[in-house]
């Protein structure tokens, strides 16, 4: 991989790992101390790592009701099996490789196949969700518009619902919850490179999704990219 | 020459998965801008990739805070003391029967099935002789028909004779 420049990291919805400076060494001893049985040490572990956890449950889920439920029962599960936990990796890689399992678990059991439907919307904000992103000048336009943000959303979210429950979590770990690939591999049991090959699959399907509803809409404006 | 060429794409699709953030800075990565410039399909999943991010950076909230929640830190502490307790208490009284009546079961589905066994794969051998003798009596005595008895007189002759003559 020579000649691929270092890439900074995407800092998004404020939900970074660095955005809540955690020390390693401090967090290693809460992890010993909970490990013996001490229930407070592992509470100071939640208090840490909880709103991050919630953020990417919240973003993996696609804003779904259950997001705090999931979120408790991935630290409930933690901590049950925290002595098996060999400090190899930081506490948070390993939590959000238990998350990951917890939602794509979820995803099995609920089949959450679809957030929004098209029956939902009329035809005229189906004509606005899909004309938007081609007007879009990028991130500043329309920020003050909620409905149209609505709106964006709901577009990505039918998007993202056409993807594979894995695909899908992979992209919105990285676009959303802002991991890097090799996060996203440790929480995969992946290699790197797999992981780039899937999710720029994935994006492409994305993008395949959204044509394919341009065409079965002959009236939409053109894709102007 | 196929997967030749499919193993190239591949190559070159993880490092375009870096340069999304700068897509610009592909072009001064020779070999990939290379690839692109031959290889239309990857020139397309290069545009669609990073298309794809401007779907995120429109769709998704640019500030979602999850400020830590202590009522939530109170119920995930909760939810662990309950899980423990239900580990740790003992069950109920009837539950060593309840271990007992399973071994028993398990123990009853393998003693049926060994049995199933024994009489599909011995059976038909034990019975095998007494098959064969059974058979050996019904060639003596079942399955030939009866022999007509003989005439045993003169007049008894001459009265069949008669009988087939008159159509009897």
């Amino acid at each position: 991989m020579s000649g691929v420049p270092k890439m900074e990291k995407k800092e998004p919805a404020g939900n970074r790992p660095e955005s809540r400076p955690v020390d390693a060494e401090y967090e290693r001893q809460l992890v010993r101390q909970a490990q013996k049985g001490d229930a407070s040490a592992y509470e100071e572990l939640v208090r840490m790592h909880h709103p991050r956890l919630l953020a990417v449950v919240s973003g993996i889920l696609r804003r779904s009701e259950d997001s705090e439920d999931v979120a408790q029962q991935v630290l409930v599960k933690a901590y049950v099996s925290l002595k098996r936990f060999d400090l190899r990796s930081a506490f948070g890689t390993w939590l959000y490789k238990i998350a990951v399992n917890e939602c794509l678990d979820y995803f099995r059991k609920k089949k959450v196949r679809r957030t929004v439907y098209e029956s939902d919307l009329s035809e005229e904000q189906l004509r606005q969700i899909e004309v938007a992103p081609a007007h879009t000048g990028g991130p500043g336009r329309g920020r003050d518009d909620a409905a149209t943000r609505a709106q964006e959303r709901q577009l990505l979210d039918r998007l993202l619902s056409e993807l594979d429950d894995s695909d899908r979590t992979m992209l919105v770990m990285k676009e959303v919850s802002g991991f890097t690939v090799e996060e996203i591999g440790e929480a995969f049991g992946l290699n790197v490179n797999t992981v780039k090959v899937r999710m720029f699959r994935a994006r492409a399907r994305l993008v395949e999704a959204y044509e394919r509803r341009l065409k079965s809409r002959p009236n939409m404006h053109p894709r102007s990219s | 020459m196929f997967n030749f060429k499919q193993r190239a794409c591949q190559k070159y699709r993880t490092r375009m998965e870096d340069y999304l953030q700068w897509p610009q800075a592909a072009e001064r990565d020779g070999e990939l801008a290379d690839h692109l410039r031959s290889c239309a399909e990857c020139r397309e999943m290069f545009a669609a990739a990073q298309l794809s991010r401007r779907f995120f950076a429109d769709g998704e909230p640019q500030t979602r805070e999850f400020p830590p929640s202590e009522p939530f830190v109170a119920r995930v502490m909760a939810a662990i003391r309950e899980q423990e307790k239900r580990v740790s208490a003992p069950g109920p009284l009837w539950q060593p029967l309840e271990i007992l009546a399973s071994r028993f079961a398990v123990v009853a589905a393998v003693v049926l099935l060994a049995l199933c066994v024994f009489l599909g794969e011995f059976a038909p051998a034990l019975r095998q002789p007494e098959l064969a003798s059974a058979t050996a009596a019904t060639e003596i005595s079942g399955d030939w028909p009866e022999p007509p008895a003989q005439p045993a007189t003169q007049d008894e002759i001459l009265m069949s004779v008669v009988d087939v003559d008159n159509g009897i």
